[in-house]
């Protein structure tokens, strides 16, 4: 008789862990988990790479049970793995990567409210069950169904925090603009993912703008910087402003903030120049032409505007937002509607 | 490091002489060389490092020893 304590060590033994303890996943378990999709078990929802896994609706549930979700979080896992398993994403190359990117969800609809997957204050975590177990099924499912195991398949130098998990939902009550998922051509009711490929959220600390150019000049200037991928290639990028500096650009639509940040945010050919990454190849495979003897060349870090995607999150009072640069420019963002 | 989205923005300017009236005055990120702790870590190949900006003038790092 194995009771739960020695199954824990089964599965770190056999490396089918995050290193966090997990839920075993026993039949009566996954039944319950089962219970939260009309979907059929034995569906291929897709492969996951490299090891290609099948990731049937079983499987995820089962992942699911491990990461400790409700059966009702069951269809944003489900839309998850298929947002990644999508051929645009590029899971593959992401999954043996020295980068520390991982897949970010970001869910927008009303079933994300009804589960509680949250969007306000510390929505990156901890502390929020829906937010920290979808997440962390997801990753579970690139550890046991993909092998991307750190060392054997994931070549990450780092790895970073958001690996875990990493996953939120926008906070719509609190956003001036509409969901990014309209943005991108859902319709305002329906239940979406957004996976993008990037890096941990990093912080735009702005106490005191009170207008929209102040505040973009140090959002700008934080995406920026010479050593995230979006500098050398075409690559996604999300910006989460708090509801507290969306508030300062409410009178601007949400495209308008795009392109002034579009605008704003870069280097000059020079300072690329400088760095050792600089490749004059990927100048020239950018979808603009770059004047390549003019050091004070501005290049912009977003290659096209439809690449950067702004969302609101966090809580209020917050003077925060938080830039998430890109993967490199293999993989793309897919969102994906689900039904309940 | 130098980005002005970190803590280290003008408004923190009184931690070292700086003159205000000279726009082209360099501010640098870290006030003091001893509170830039540089660190090993990660794997081979990995053509990569990670910059983790401090929080505001509420902290300092600590170190102790233990036994095991």
């Amino acid at each position: 008789m194995i009771d739960d304590l020695d199954a824990l060590e089964f599965f770190f033994d056999k490396e089918w862990s995050d290193g966090l303890p997990v839920v075993v996943p026993t039949e009566e378990r996954i039944g319950k988990m089962l219970s939260g999709s009309s979907r059929d078990p034995e569906e291929i929802t897709g492969a996951v790479p490299p090891a290609f896994g099948e990731a049937t609706v079983r499987a995820v549930a089962a992942h699911a049970v491990m990461a400790g979700c409700k059966p009702e979080y069951l269809p944003v896992v489900l839309a998850g793995v298929e947002a990644i398993l999508d051929e645009r994403f590029g899971l593959n190359g992401l999954q043996g990567s020295m980068n520390s990117s991982a897949p970010l969800l970001i869910v927008n609809g009303p079933h994300a409210q009804e589960i509680g997957l949250f969007g306000g204050r510390g929505c990156f975590g901890p502390g929020f069950r829906a937010n920290a177990t979808i997440g962390r099924a997801i990753r579970l499912m690139l550890l046991n169904l993909g092998g991307g195991i750190p060392g054997v398949v994931s070549m990450s130098t780092f790895g970073q925090p958001s690996k875990y998990t990493f996953c939120i939902a926008e906070n719509e009550a609190e956003s001036p603009w509409e969901p990014l998922s309209k943005s991108r051509g859902f319709a305002p009711d329906e239940n979406v993912v957004t996976a993008v490929a990037c890096e941990n959220p990093q912080l735009v600390v702005d106490n005191y703008a009170r207008d929209p150019e102040q505040l973009f000049f140090s959002i700008a200037d934080t995406m920026s910087h010479l050593g995230c991928w979006n500098q050398w290639v075409r690559s996604d990028l999300v910006l989460a402003l708090s509801p507290q500096q969306a508030a300062i650009c409410a009178d601007l639509p949400r495209e308008k903030v795009c392109r002034r940040l579009c605008a704003l945010a870069g280097r000059r050919l020079g300072d690329l120049k400088r760095a050792g990454q600089w490749r004059e190849e990927w100048m020239r495979d950018l979808p603009f032409a770059v004047d390549l003897e003019n050091d004070d060349y501005f290049v912009p870090l977003i290659k096209d505007p439809a690449d950067l995607h702004v969302v609101v999150a966090g809580g209020t009072p917050g003077p925060h937002s938080a830039v998430m640069h890109g993967w490199n420019g293999g993989s793309r963002a897919v969102s994906k509607a689900y039904a309940v | 490091m130098a980005h002005l989205g970190s803590w280290n923005n003008w408004t923190r300017s009184d931690l070292i002489p700086v003159d205000l009236e000279d726009d082209d005055f360099f501010v640098p990120t870290v006030k003091d060389p001893t509170d830039l702790k540089i660190i090993v870590a990660g794997g081979v190949p990995g053509p990569e490092s990670a910059v983790m900006h401090g929080w505001s003038g509420g902290s300092r790092s600590v170190s102790l020893a233990y036994t095991p």
